[in-house]
């Protein structure tokens, strides 16, 4: 029987998603590590080269994804700033999210795009904060006497609770779901194309399904563009 | 699971189904032209600020230099009026104490004294 599939996740997305990944863990590690003083004084001055060693690529990956890709991340912050009807909609009862869970509340979810209401929001904060972490990490690496008592001082508090907010969010809501989601969990990580089944996708992602996809190929027949 | 047992693969449609090119690269034209222009203005005021620590830099550097040579020192480390500071106060570089004592604390003149006075 022939599947039908639909790429979730496409190549560039999934390099900058997974090198983010592993930047994130080990700067949030190392980062945390060092101000809360959770090893010893050697480990970390070790812990916060290593925290400049993995700003690099987490910077140049970001970078990199807007550079070499810019219709990716175009068409990214498109779906993320698409806001309708649905997505309002959907922040009445969280996408049926506490009834599933829970039981509490109703378990309907009007249809949603490529990301529900929720993901938008997260991947909005996320990549804020990205942007933010980004700007103040550097600037007090290399210019922290030009930014002045005060600058040092909020981009450094920033730099620290903006990032460990996000990891709590990362941790308790987006890597059990994800988890919970598991073809989309396998479309991100498996060593192949980035799909998941087409019923998967009309089930969750309808609109998406609907106005956004086109025939890629078919086999033993003609592309579809 | 391979592409092989795959028989329809959809993807979204491309960016230039959504928009032309001429608006794709206008977008990207006045990204890059805010970036840049953020970027030198940004660069701007690090290099003034800078310039002032770079002369307040060189500044105590020559008075370091001058004690080092009066008394003879490798290391500045070695003042002996430091070590007796620090010996006193019981205390160390970048301590509140010596923050308290030692450091001096900048204001805009402009605000302290206006133009009338």
């Amino acid at each position: 029987m022939k599947k039908m599939v639909v790429l979730r996740h496409s190549t560039p997305s999934r390099i900058m998603h997974n090198v983010h990944m592993i930047c994130w863990i080990v700067l949030a590690v190392t980062g945390f590590a060092v101000y809360f003083k959770l090893v010893g004084e050697e480990v970390r001055a070790a812990f916060m080269q290593w925290h400049i060693y993995f700003a690099i690529p987490l910077t140049l990956v970001t970078l990199g994804y807007l550079v070499v890709t810019p219709d990716r991340a175009f068409m990214f912050a498109k779906e993320l700033l698409s806001w309708d009807r649905d997505t309002i909609a959907w922040w009445k009862n969280l996408g049926g999210y506490p009834y599933k869970f829970f039981k509490i509340g109703s378990p309907g979810c009007p249809p949603q795009s490529k990301y529900n209401a929720g993901q938008k929001a997260f991947a909005l904060s996320v990549v804020a904060t990205l942007a933010i972490l980004i700007v103040t990490g550097w600037s007090l690496y290399f210019v922290p006497q030009a930014l002045g008592k005060l600058w040092t001082y909020i981009f450094f508090m920033l730099h620290v609770w903006l990032s460990f907010l996000v990891t709590l969010s990362l941790l308790f809501v987006h890597v059990p779901l994800s988890i919970y989601y598991w073809p989309d969990f396998k479309a991100m990580f498996r060593l192949g194309p980035g799909t998941v089944p087409l019923e998967y996708a009309r089930e969750h992602n309808p609109k998406w399904v609907e106005k956004e996809l086109a025939l890629l190929k078919e086999e033993g027949g003609s592309p579809g563009h | 699971m391979s592409c092989m047992s795959e028989g329809k693969v959809y993807v979204e449609k491309p960016a230039s189904a959504v928009i032309s090119r001429r608006t794709f690269l206008k977008i990207c034209g006045v990204g890059v032209a805010v970036t840049a222009l953020a970027a030198y203005k940004l660069t701007d005021i690090v290099l003034q600020r800078n310039k002032y620590i770079k002369l307040r830099q060189r500044a105590q550097y020559q008075d370091d230099k001058g004690v080092r040579e009066r008394y003879r020192l490798a290391v500045s480390h070695q003042n002996p009026m430091l070590k007796r500071f620090y010996g006193e106060f019981t205390t160390h570089p970048l301590s509140e104490t010596s923050e308290l004592l030692l450091h001096t604390g900048y204001a805009p003149r402009v605000k302290t004294f206006p133009m009338e006075v």
